[in-house]
C-alpha cells in the first residue's frame, strides 16, 4: 500500500497537469473556434431609390450620424439617432429613440415602440423604407398551437438568395412536387436528400441520388451529423444549415 | 486537393461543441486524485469531512451537466467546464489548508451554482433585465452604504459584515460587482434615447467613493477599470474616457498628497525583500515558494507556503504554482484571457448590446482581477490583497464569479436553445 501511494504521488503530479492543461485549453479551443456567423436577417428597402440594406445584427442603429450602423446622411430630416430595429423574442421591433420628426409605421405614428411584420413600411422623418423579414422573427405555431421560439429553430439557408427554410421533423430536397424543397433542376433525383433529425441532433443522409450529395464539400455516404454553419451542396445549390 | 479536404475535416471536427461527458469524466479524475493526495497526506484529518466534501461537488457537477444536458439537451459547455474546474483547485485548497473551513466552502460554491442558474434566468428575457435594472442599482447602493455603517475591520478594510460572533461573515462589495455589470450595461435603444452617461458615473462614483471610505483599495480599482470598459463600450467615446481617467488620476494624487496614510498601506510596494520578516513577509514567502514548485508542482499538501496567514486566499495564485506547478498556474491565467477575447468575438452575434457589454465588462472584471491579484502578490503592483477568481476562498467572492460567468455564459445564443423539441416524424 505505502509502495502505491508513492508510486501515486509521484505519478499524479504529472498526470494532474496533463489532465489540466488539456481540458482547459480544449475549451479555450473550442470558445474560439466557435466563431458566430452571421446572416441576412432582414433587408430595409429604401423606396425613394430602391436601394437595399441587410440587416445582419440583432439591434441595429439608424440615424444621421455617422456612427449609427445604417447612416442616413443625406436626410436633413432624420435626427442623428433617430430609431433602432432590434429583434427580440416576440418578433421584429421598431424604436423611436427620442427623434424629432418621429417614426412612422404604414403611415401611424409611433410612440416609443411597435412590432413590425414583413412588410410594412417604415418612414424616419422622409426617408420611407419597406421591411422585409427574412423568414425571421416570424412567430411558428406547432401542433399544439404553441409559438415556437423561432430564433432557436433549425433551417436551411439558401446561399443564393439568403431564405432561410424551417426545418421540422424531416425535410426531402429534390425534383419531384412533394419534396419540401423543390428544386426543378436536371441535376436533381427526384427524392435527392433528406434532412432529418435524430436523438443526436440533425442528419443528413443522401438518398441514392445520381449526382450526389456534398457536405462542406465532402460526397455524403449514409447518414452524417449537421453542426451549425455547415454547407449541403444539392446539384448548383447550396444551402447552409443554421441552428 | 488532399489538403483542401483535410483542412475542411479539420474545420469541423473543432466546430463540434465539446463532447462534455468525456471532459467531465477526466475533470473528476482530477478532483479524485486531488482527494486521494489530500488523502495520502493527512492534510485533512477528518476522512469523513474529505469525501463529503469531494462527493458533494462531483455530484453537484454531474447533475449539473445531467439536467441541463440531458433533460433540457443544451449544448456548448465549455464555460461551465472551465468553472467547474477552477473552483474545484479552489475547493481542493481549501480542503486541504483549511480542514475545518471546508464545509463553508463547500456550500459557498454550492450557492455559487444556484446563483449562475438563476442570473441564466433573469438574462434570458431582454425586457425582464431592463426591468431589474434600477432596482438592482438602489439595492447595491444600499449594500454599500450598510456596510459602510455597520460593517466590521478585517485585515485594514472596513467591508465586512459579521454576523453572530464570525459564524458568518459577508463582504458585500463582492455581490455587488455583478450588480455594477448588470446596471452598466443596456439595450441599444435604451442607449441612443438617454446619450448621456451621467447617471451611470454617479451611481459609479458613488460605488467607487463607499469603497474607497472602507480602504478597500482593491475592489475600488477593479471598479473604476470595470466602468471604464462599460463607459467605453456604451459611449464609443474615447474624449470622456480619457477625461474621467485624468480626473480619477488627480483624485488619487489630492487623497495621497492630503492622506498621506493611504500611502502607509502601499510602503512594502517595490521592497518587499527589505522588510521580508515585517510588512514584506508573505510576498517573500510566496516568490521563494512559488519557485520550488517548479513545473508539475510538488503536490497537494507538500508545498510549505501553507503555513503562511491567508495563503488560500490572498496567496492562492502562489499556493497553485507551489503545489500544482507552473504550468497549471499559467494555463488558469490563460484561461481568463481567453473569456476576454471569447467575449470580444462574441459581441457581434449577441442578442443584444446589453448582452456584449455585460460580457466584456464581466470577463475584463474578472481578467483584471485576476491581473490584480498575480501582480500584486509578486510585487510588480502594490499589493491590494483582491481575490484570485473561483480559487480563492471566500463566500462572498465565490458567488460573485458566478454570477459574473453567467454573463459571459448569456452572450452566447445556444445558451437558450433546446436542440430537440420535435421528434422525427
Amino acid at each position: 500500500m505505502e509502495a502505491f501511494f508513492s508510486q501515486f504521488e509521484y505519478l499524479s503530479r504529472y498526470v494532474l497537469t496533463g489532465i489540466a492543461v488539456l481540458l482547459l485549453l480544449r475549451c479555450v479551443f473550442s470558445l474560439f473556434r466557435l466563431r458566430p456567423r452571421r446572416e441576412v436577417m432582414a433587408t430595409l428597402v429604401n423606396l425613394a431609390d430602391d436601394s437595399e440594406i441587410e440587416i445582419a445584427n440583432w439591434e441595429t442603429s439608424i440615424g444621421r450620424s455617422r456612427s449609427c450602423d445604417i447612416a442616413l446622411r443625406k436626410y436633413g430630416t432624420v435626427s442623428r439617432f433617430h430609431a433602432v430595429l432590434a429583434l427580440r423574442k416576440e418578433g421584429w421591433f421598431i424604436f423611436d429613440t427620442e427623434s424629432k420628426t418621429g417614426v412612422y409605421v404604414n403611415g401611424e405614428q409611433i410612440r416609443r415602440a411597435r412590432q413590425i411584420t414583413d412588410g410594412d413600411t417604415i418612414s424616419f422623418g422622409n426617408v420611407v423604407m419597406k421591411f422585409n423579414s427574412n423568414g425571421y422573427g416570424e412567430a411558428q405555431e406547432d401542433e399544439n398551437g404553441e409559438v415556437a421560439d423561432f430564433t432557436n429553430a433549425a433551417r436551411l439557408v439558401n446561399l443564393a438568395d439568403n431564405s432561410a427554410f424551417y426545418l421540422r421533423g424531416s425535410c426531402l430536397i429534390g425534383r419531384d412536387r412533394h419534396c419540401n424543397i423543390c428544386l426543378p433542376m436536371r441535376d436533381i433525383s427526384g427524392e435527392h436528400a433528406e434532412v432529418y433529425l435524430t436523438r443526436d441532433g440533425w442528419m443528413v443522409s443522401d438518398l441514392q441520388s445520381e449526382n450526389g450529395t456534398y457536405l462542406n464539400g465532402e460526397l455524403v455516404f449514409g447518414a452524417y451529423p449537421l453542426y451549425d454553419g455547415d454547407i449541403i451542396s444539392v446539384g448548383a445549390y447550396s444551402f447552409m444549415f443554421r441552428e | 486537393m488532399a489538403t483542401k479536404k483535410k483542412k475542411a475535416t479539420h474545420a469541423r471536427r473543432y466546430r463540434k461543441p465539446v463532447k462534455w461527458p468525456f471532459w467531465l469524466l477526466l475533470m473528476t479524475l482530477f478532483q479524485l486524485s486531488c482527494m486521494l493526495q489530500i488523502y495520502i497526506n493527512g492534510t485533512q484529518e477528518s476522512m469523513v469531512t474529505l469525501f463529503t466534501v469531494y462527493g458533494v461537488y462531483i455530484a453537484a457537477e454531474w447533475i449539473y451537466f445531467f439536467v441541463f444536458g440531458i433533460i433540457l439537451r443544451r449544448k456548448s459547455f465549455e464555460i461551465e467546464l472551465i468553472a467547474f474546474f477552477l473552483t474545484g483547485i479552489g475547493l481542493t485548497l481549501t480542503t486541504s489548508v483549511y480542514p475545518d473551513r471546508a464545509y463553508t466552502q463547500l456550500v459557498a460554491v454550492l450557492m455559487g451554482m444556484i446563483v449562475f442558474i438563476v442570473m441564466l434566468w433573469v438574462l434570458s428575457d431582454t425586457k425582464r433585465v431592463i426591468k431589474l435594472r434600477t432596482p438592482v442599482a438602489i439595492l447595491a447602493l444600499a449594500a454599500l452604504g450598510i456596510t459602510l455603517i455597520i460593517g466590521d475591520e478585517i485585515n485594514g478594510a472596513r467591508n465586512w459584515i459579521v454576523i453572530g460572533d464570525g459564524a458568518l461573515s459577508i463582504q458585500p462589495s463582492e455581490i455587488v460587482k455583478v450588480a455594477f455589470v448588470f446596471v452598466g450595461a443596456a439595450t441599444l435603444e435604451h442607449l441612443q434615447s438617454t446619450r448621456s452617461l451621467t447617471k451611470y458615473i454617479l451611481f459609479a462614483g458613488a460605488c467607487i467613493g463607499m469603497l474607497f471610505l472602507m480602504k478597500d483599495f482593491g475592489t475600488a480599482l477593479i471598479f473604476f477599470f470595470t466602468f471604464i470598459v462599460i463607459a467605453f463600450l456604451r459611449s464609443g467615446d474615447i474624449k470622456t474616457i480619457f477625461l474621467v481617467c485624468t480626473a480619477a488620476l488627480l483624485g488619487g494624487l489630492g487623497i495621497l498628497t492630503f492622506r498621506p496614510y493611504v500611502a502607509n498601506r502601499f510602503q512594502t510596494y517595490r521592497h518587499v525583500w527589505e522588510y521580508s520578516n515585517g510588512g514584506g513577509y508573505q510576498q517573500v514567502r510566496l516568490l521563494i515558494y512559488s519557485v520550488s514548485g517548479g513545473l508539475f508542482g510538488l503536490g497537494i499538501g507538500n508545498g510549505r507556503l501553507r503555513s503562511v496567514y491567508a495563503a488560500t486566499e490572498d496567496l492562492a495564485f502562489g499556493m497553485v504554482c507551489e503545489e500544482f506547478g507552473i504550468i497549471i498556474a499559467f494555463t488558469v491565467l490563460l484561461t481568463f484571457v481567453a473569456l476576454v477575447v471569447y467575449s470580444i468575438r462574441y459581441s457581434v452575434a449577441a442578442r443584444s448590446t446589453f448582452y456584449s457589454i455585460a460580457a466584456l465588462a464581466a470577463s475584463s472584471l474578472l481578467l483584471f482581477q485576476a491581473a490584480l491579484h498575480v501582480f500584486g502578490v509578486t510585487d510588480l503592483l502594490p499589493w491590494t490583497g483582491v481575490t484570485l477568481p473561483f480559487i480563492s476562498r471566500g463566500g462572498s467572492s465565490m458567488m460573485c464569479c458566478w454570477g459574473l460567468v453567467a454573463f459571459i455564459k448569456a452572450i452566447d445564443v445556444r445558451t437558450y436553445r433546446r436542440y430537440d423539441k420535435i421528434e422525427r416524424s
